[in-house]
C-alpha cells in the first residue's frame, strides 16, 4: 500500500456535478480488489487542504485506474480543476474487498448514486472469474445524474443483467433500487452486495435479512488516514450493540467501534449498525 | 554531515523527529507511506490499563488549516498492547527508533497501574503521559489543566515506572510554564508541549456540531503559532528537555522549534495529508544545517534572540 504519484489522463464533466477521474500509476493498478478505495490528496501538501479524500476504485484497465466522484465540497471541487498529466499523490489501494458468490449464486449488485463505482468494480471481477450470473441495481435521483451511471454505460451497455432506476422515473425503473430489485423477485441461492447512502444500505440489509440472503455492505465514513492510524472512520459494531450482557462481557470494550478503513470499507450487514446519526447523509 | 542526534535525557535518538502519539497508530499503520526506520523517534497511541471503547463518530472534521478530533482515546487495553503492539515496536527499536508509550489514565492510579504494566518491556524508551484525559474522581476535569493534579499523576506515574517518564502539556491553561514547573518538580524528565487546543465546528444549516462529542482538539498549521509560544515559555521556565509539536509539516517549521527550545520534535496531523512527512523533515533539516556548516543540531537548541 505504497504512497505513490498518480498522473491524470482524464477528468471528465458528466453533467450534475459528477466528475470522471482516470490515473495511470502502475504502483496503484497493480492488484485492486473490488471494493478496495485511495486516499486522494486534492491539493499539493503545502496549500491549505490537509486531509486526504476517500475514492472508490470504479475500474482498472493495465495501469490506468479511474474514480468516479461528485463535487460535494472543498476537495471533490479541487479535484474538478485536476489537468491532464497533473502529478497527484495517492494512498492504496487501501482496505478490503467483497466476498465472492459461491458459483450457484446469483450476484446481486446495488448501486445508489457515488456508490455505484465498487459495484462496477465487484461486477468487473465477477466477469473475470468466470461468475456471469450477476445482476446489477443502479440507481440516482434522476437523469441530472446519469454520469453516475457510466462504469455500467460503457462496459456493458444494452446488457439485461443492468438495470437502472431512477427515483423521478426520468431513466429505466422509478423508484429506488430496492424496488427494482424487489420487482424482478429473488430466485434461487442469490448473495447480495451494495454501495451507496445509509438509508439505501439500511433497505438493502432489512430486504437482504427478511429473505436470507446474505449481504455485504461498502460504507463511506469520515477518514482521516485511510490506514488505520487514526481512528476516526468508526462504524459500530452490531454484536456489541445487541449483544446481551454475557456476549458484551466477552467482548473487548475496544471492539465497539469498528475501523472502516481497516476491517472495511466491506461489511456483512449484520455486522455492523448502518446507521451515522444523520450525520453524513 | 551534520550530526543530527539529540539526547532527551537519558535517551539518545539518532535524529529529533517523532511521529506525535494517536497519528500514527502503533507503528505499522503508517510503514506503507513511510520508512519507519528514518524515525528518531516515535510515540504510540495512548494505551489505558483497560481497553476503552471512544466516542461515537463522526470523530473528525476539518477546519481551516487544521482538524478537530475527539476520538475519544479508543485503545486495546495494556494486556492486548503487550502481547500484539509489542513485537512491532522491538523491530523499530533494532531500527534504532527511540519507542515511547503515550499512557491515559481516568484515575491517578490507572496512570500508575500502566507504567507498572510496562515494567521490564525492553521495547519502550520511555513513557509519555497523556494527562488531557478527563479525571473521573474530580468531576472529569482533565489532569492535565491543574498543577497539582498533573504533579501528582506525574509522581505517580514516576513511581511506579523503571522508564523515564515524559510528561505532554495540555495547553488548555493560562499559564502553561507553571504546568511544566510543577511536573519537572513532581520526577518528568522531559516535557512535551503541546497536546490540542479545544475547538469546535458547527453545521450552520442542521444548527449541529460537526463532531458527536460537540467539540474536539484542534491540531495542525493553525495551532503552529500557539505551540511555538508554548514550546518557547515552557523552555525557559523549565531545565529538562522539551519536545515541541503542534502544526509541523516542513523542516523549517520543526527548525523553528528548536530554535525555540525543543530538544525534538512531534509531527502529528501532517502524517494524514502525507505519510513521508517525517522522512522529509530530517532530510531537510539536514540539508539546512549543511548549508550554514552547522556540526551538531543540537547546538540550534533554544538560540532564539529574544
Ligand atoms: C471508502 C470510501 C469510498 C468513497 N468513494 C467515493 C466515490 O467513489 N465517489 C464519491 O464521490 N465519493 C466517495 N466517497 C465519499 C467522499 O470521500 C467524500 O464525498 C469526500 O471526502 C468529500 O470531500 P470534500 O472535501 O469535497 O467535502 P467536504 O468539504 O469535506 O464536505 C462536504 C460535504 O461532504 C460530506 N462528506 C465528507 N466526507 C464524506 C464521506 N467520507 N462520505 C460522505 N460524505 C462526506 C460532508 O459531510 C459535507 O456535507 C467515499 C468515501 C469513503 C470513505
Ligand atoms: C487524530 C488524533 C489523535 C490523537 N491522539 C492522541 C493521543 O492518543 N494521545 C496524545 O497524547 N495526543 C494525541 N493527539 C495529539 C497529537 O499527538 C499532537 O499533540 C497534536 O495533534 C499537535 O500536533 P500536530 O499539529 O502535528 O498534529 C492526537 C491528535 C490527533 C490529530
Ligand atoms: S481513516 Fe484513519 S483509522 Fe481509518
Amino acid at each position: 500500500m505504497p504512497d505513490s504519484r498518480s498522473t491524470v489522463l482524464e477528468n471528465r464533466d458528466l453533467g450534475g456535478g459528477v466528475w470522471l477521474l482516470r490515473f495511470r500509476d502502475p504502483t496503484i493498478a497493480d492488484d485492486v480488489g473490488p471494493g478496495q478505495f485511495v486516499m486522494i490528496a486534492c491539493s499539493p501538501p503545502y496549500e491549505p487542504l490537509l486531509l486526504r479524500r476517500p475514492f472508490s476504485i470504479q475500474r482498472v484497465e493495465g495501469d490506468v485506474y479511474e474514480v468516479l466522484y461528485r463535487d460535494v465540497g472543498k476537495g471533490t471541487h479541487r479535484m474538478t480543476k485536476m489537468q491532464v498529466g497533473d502529478e497527484v499523490q495517492v494512498l492504496g489501494p487501501l482496505g478490503n474487498s467483497f466476498t465472492m458468490p459461491r458459483p450457484d449464486e446469483t450476484a446481486v449488485l446495488l448501486g445508489g448514486g457515488v456508490g455505484i463505482p465498487p459495484m462496477v468494480a465487484l461486477a468487473d471481477a465477477l466477469e473475470a472469474a468466470g461468475h456471469t450470473r450477476w445482476a446489477a441495481y443502479v440507481g440516482v435521483s434522476g437523469i441530472v445524474d446519469e454520469g453516475c451511471f457510466v462504469g455500467f454505460d460503457e462496459r456493458w451497455p444494452n446488457d439485461d443483467r443492468v438495470r437502472r432506476a431512477t427515483m423521478d422515473g426520468s431513466i429505466g425503473f422509478e423508484g429506488h433500487v430496492v424496488a427494482a430489485w424487489l420487482d424482478r423477485g429473488i430466485t434461487g441461492p442469490t448473495r447480495a452486495y451494495a454501495c451507496g447512502p445509509m438509508v439505501m444500505l439500511r433497505a438493502v440489509a432489512d430486504t437482504a435479512g427478511t429473505h436470507d440472503v446474505p449481504c455485504e455492505v461498502s460504507v463511506e465514513t469520515m477518514m482521516g488516514c485511510g490506514v488505520g492510524a487514526c481512528m476516526s472512520c468508526v462504524i459500530e459494531n452490531r454484536a456489541y450493540r445487541d449483544g446481551d450482557e454475557a456476549a458484551r462481557k466477552s467482548m473487548s470494550p475496544y471492539d465497539r467501534w469498528l475501523l472502516a478503513c481497516r476491517k472495511g470499507p466491506v461489511f456483512p450487514s449484520d455486522r455492523i449498525v448502518l446507521d451515522d446519526g444523520g450525520f453524513l447523509h | 554531515m551534520t550530526d543530527l542526534s539529540v539526547r532527551i535525557g537519558d535517551v539518545v535518538a539518532k535524529n529529533p523527529v517523532m511521529l506525535a502519539s494517536g497519528t500514527a497508530g502503533y507503528g505499522p499503520e503508517l510503514s506503507g507511506g513511510l520508512d519507519m526506520s528514518r524515525l528518531g523517534g516515535f510515540v504510540t497511541k495512548g494505551i489505558a490499563v483497560h481497553p476503552w471503547e471512544g466516542n461515537a463518530p463522526p470523530r473528525i472534521a476539518e477546519t481551516p488549516g487544521g482538524m478537530l478530533n475527539a476520538i475519544g482515546l479508543q485503545n486495546v487495553g495494556l494486556e492486548a498492547f503487550l502481547e500484539d503492539k509489542v513485537p512491532y515496536l522491538n523491530r523499530m527499536r533494532t531500527a534504532d527508533t527511540v519507542v515511547a508509550v503515550n499512557v491515559i489514565g481516568k484515575t491517578v492510579q490507572e496512570y500508575h497501574d500502566v507504567a507498572k504494566g510496562l515494567r521490564g518491556c525492553d521495547a519502550i524508551d520511555a513513557l509519555e503521559l497523556n494527562i488531557s484525559c478527563p479525571n473521573i474522581k474530580e468531576g472529569g476535569i482533565a489532569f492535565g489543566t491543574d498543577c497539582v493534579a498533573a504533579a501528582e499523576v506525574t509522581a505517580a506515574t514516576v513511581e511506579g515506572s523503571d522508564k523515564p517518564v515524559w510528561v505532554k502539556l495540555s495547553p488548555n491553561v493560562a499559564d502553561i510554564a507553571s504546568m511544566g514547573v510543577a511536573v519537572e518538580e513532581a520526577g518528568a524528565a522531559a516535557l512535551s508541549v503541546i497536546n490540542t487546543l479545544l475547538g469546535m465546528a458547527i453545521d450552520l444549516e442542521k444548527r449541529r456540531p460537526l463532531l458527536s462529542l460537540g467539540w474536539g482538539g484542534l491540531s495542525g498549521p493553525a495551532i503552529k503559532p500557539v505551540a511555538l509560544r508554548m514550546t518557547w515559555q515552557v523552555s525557559q521556565a523549565c531545565s529538562i528537555p522539551v519536545l515541541g509539536m503542534g502544526g509541523i509539516r516542513s523542516a523549517k517549521d520543526a527548525l523553528e522549534f528548536m530554535v525555540c527550545g525543543a530538544t525534538a520534535v512531534q509531527i502529528g496531523t501532517a502524517n494524514f495529508a502525507n505519510p513521508n512527512t517525517a522522512a522529509e523533515v530530517v532530510d531537510g533539516m539536514t540539508t539546512w544545517c549543511d548549508e550554514r556548516g552547522i556540526e551538531r543540531i543540537s547546538e540550534i537548541v533554544g538560540t532564539l534572540n529574544a
